[in-house]
């Protein structure tokens, strides 16, 4: 079994021990990905991988390699809107193909201090803007369990490289299911952590107010050590929480004995694939089985979420993406005397299809005679969403749903119609509506052999239980 | 959602992107679908309810003005696009 078949737990114990050093890890993933790259269809998880350059950076951060910290030297990948200094980071975007970051992120220097190694950037869709992987300018992602189909997006590099051991574990971004989407179609664990719980300072913006970084990872403990060694309060990013990091793996492997767990009605009707109904009613079982109190629930404003997220994020992103004009960012394809044809001509070639439909939406949602029938509205149908949970979180500490309605798709299916793509991110932009943390768990598989993952919601800053609750799924299942 | 070319032009213009004539009109029939399924907020009664804009309701507090160290200015040389005697050089329209 090769390095990069193992777990963060695995390989923190060998380096802690001394049976092993980083530049091992990284000498079978690259060997992994020769072959990979190789083969007649490819994944395509990375944009960039240098391990010369993640070796040099174990020599930079002594004080976590090889010692009791949380990582111990683990290679990580990262997903490419997440700064890591003297690397590019591209976005998936021919706009910034040739930016070279000059900094760390906030969650990239916490994960060093803890001993983690930036290893490779990971392909995405462009700015973050999809839910397939098909929008990079670095070419689609494939699924590795059915190579024909799309890993899911937006941080689809990411759950493929962790589903096909191209990588040990990594970080990705979710705005609207970006994280727990891909890592339910590709079979492995995701977290999107409270929002505020890691800083933004460094991640590329989409959607400043749903954006978070959390991992992707093979196993529930996995994603505890590197949610930890990424989280805290950050000064630089001003919507950071001063919460306490807490030791999120003492979670993992306790006993759900009397948990209230609520299922939502209007996650379970029309639209619904029922392989995948089935396998998250068996998820909810193995809950029961393990103590859980399963009660129904109601969040009957879960139908208004997707116009309400699609009118917010795009409005957001039409104003963040205002920076990429080729000169304060961006590729500068032409120079001209006129300043608006240049800005014109620079958005345009770097820009895709799918980021100018976004940013033209944004625009519409906050121009003139359009701001109260458009973003006024959503953010008040924000708040009734938000209220919705607030008020099943009296009664419930946990609400398992479904991640996606459906599992991955052939690639090219919704290229040509976003709408039906938009509308398969229902069930997971709640959760961004409501700043809450949420997590896909592998629940099962269809008879195509597609994984499929449930999701566990919690209240703000309560991640405990959903590493409870999704270490009682994994034990389960094994 | 009524939306003709003449919006989609204006909406391309504030947000500072050419269209071609075939973009266009993908783009028109594109967000006319997009923003018909937006009218569904119209069945909320949104009279009483404030907007959300941070969901853990926090507000700007604003840091003292203390001076702190910067980027390096080799970094900075690096990143730009054309650097001659210490500074970086833009098109003589900006």
């Amino acid at each position: 079994m090769g390095l990069n078949e193992c777990t963060v737990r695995e390989l923190s114990g060998r380096l802690k021990r001394g049976e092993i050093a980083t530049e091992d890890i990284l000498e079978d993933i690259t060997i992994a990905l020769k072959a990979d790259s190789e083969s007649d269809e490819p994944i395509n998880a990375y944009i960039s991988f240098d391990p010369s350059l993640a070796s040099s950076l174990v020599g930079e951060t002594p004080e976590g390699v090889g010692k009791e910290t949380l990582l111990c030297g683990v290679p990580v990948a990262v997903k490419d809107l997440i700064n890591v200094s003297k690397t590019p980071t591209t976005c998936g975007s021919a706009m910034l193909k040739e930016y070279i970051a000059p900094y760390d992120a906030t969650a990239v220097i916490n994960m060093r201090r803890n001993g983690g190694i930036p290893a490779g950037k990971l392909n995405m869709d462009e700015f973050a803007m999809g839910s397939s992987n098909e929008t990079s300018y670095f070419g689609a992602v494939r699924n590795p369990h059915d190579r024909a189909k799309i890993p899911g997006g937006s941080s689809g590099g990411a759950a493929a490289a962790v589903a096909a051991n191209l990588a040990v574990c990594a970080l990705g971004s979710d705005t609207g299911g970006s994280i727990r989407q891909p890592a339910s179609m590709c079979g492995t664990f995701g977290i999107k952590p409270t929002y505020g719980r890691v800083s933004r300072y460094g991640l590329v913006a989409y959607a400043s107010s749903f954006d978070q970084i959390g991992p992707i990872t093979k196993c529930v403990a996995d994603g505890a050590l590197l949610l930890e060694a990424i989280s805290g309060y950050d000064p630089r990013d001003s919507t950071s929480a001063k919460e306490k990091t807490a030791h999120f793996i003492q979670f993992v492997g306790k006993s759900i004995d009397g948990l209230r767990v609520g299922v939502p009605e209007e996650y379970f009707t029309e639209g619904l694939d029922e392989e995948v109904k089935n396998a998250v009613l068996r998820g909810i079982g193995l809950l029961e089985k393990a103590g859980a109190v399963v009660v129904r629930t109601s969040l009957k404003y879960t139908k208004y979420a997707i116009a309400a997220y699609y009118i917010i994020a795009t409005a957001e992103a039409s104003s963040n993406l205002a920076r990429f004009d080729g000169i304060r960012y961006g590729t500068r394809v032409t120079d001209t005397n006129d300043l608006s044809r240049l800005y014109k001509e620079n958005r345009s070639r770097g820009f895709g299809k799918e980021v100018k439909r976004r940013i033209l939406l944004g625009t519409f949602a906050l121009s003139s005679g359009y701001y109260d029938a458009y973003y006024l509205k959503a953010q008040k149908a924000r708040t009734l969403i938000r209220e919705d949970f607030t008020r099943a979180f009296r009664d419930v500490d946990l609400i398992v749903t479904p991640v996606s309605p459906v599992p991955a798709w052939d690639i090219g299916t919704f290229v040509d119609d976003p709408l039906q793509m938009y509308l398969s991110d229902v069930y997971t932009v709640p959760a961004n509506l409501a700043g809450l943390p949420a997590a896909s768990v592998p629940c099962g598989t269809t008879s195509g052999g597609l994984p499929v993952g449930i999701q566990l919601i919690a209240d703000h800053f309560n991640e405990a239980d959903i590493f409870r609750a999704a270490g009682v799924i994994e034990e389960e299942l094994q | 959602m009524k939306i003709d070319g003449k919006t989609i032009q204006w909406v391309a213009e504030l947000s500072q992107l050419y269209l071609s004539a075939g973009e266009e009109a993908e783009m028109k029939r594109h967000l006319v679908a997009i923003l018909d399924y937006m009218a569904i907020l119209n069945e909320l009664d949104l009279e009483d309810v404030e907007p959300t804009s941070h969901t853990l309701g926090y507000s700007n507090v604003m840091r003292d003005d203390i001076a702190k160290e910067s980027f390096d200015v080799g970094i900075v040389e690096d990143l730009a696009p054309r650097w001659e005697k210490g500074h970086i050089v833009v098109p003589r329209v900006v």
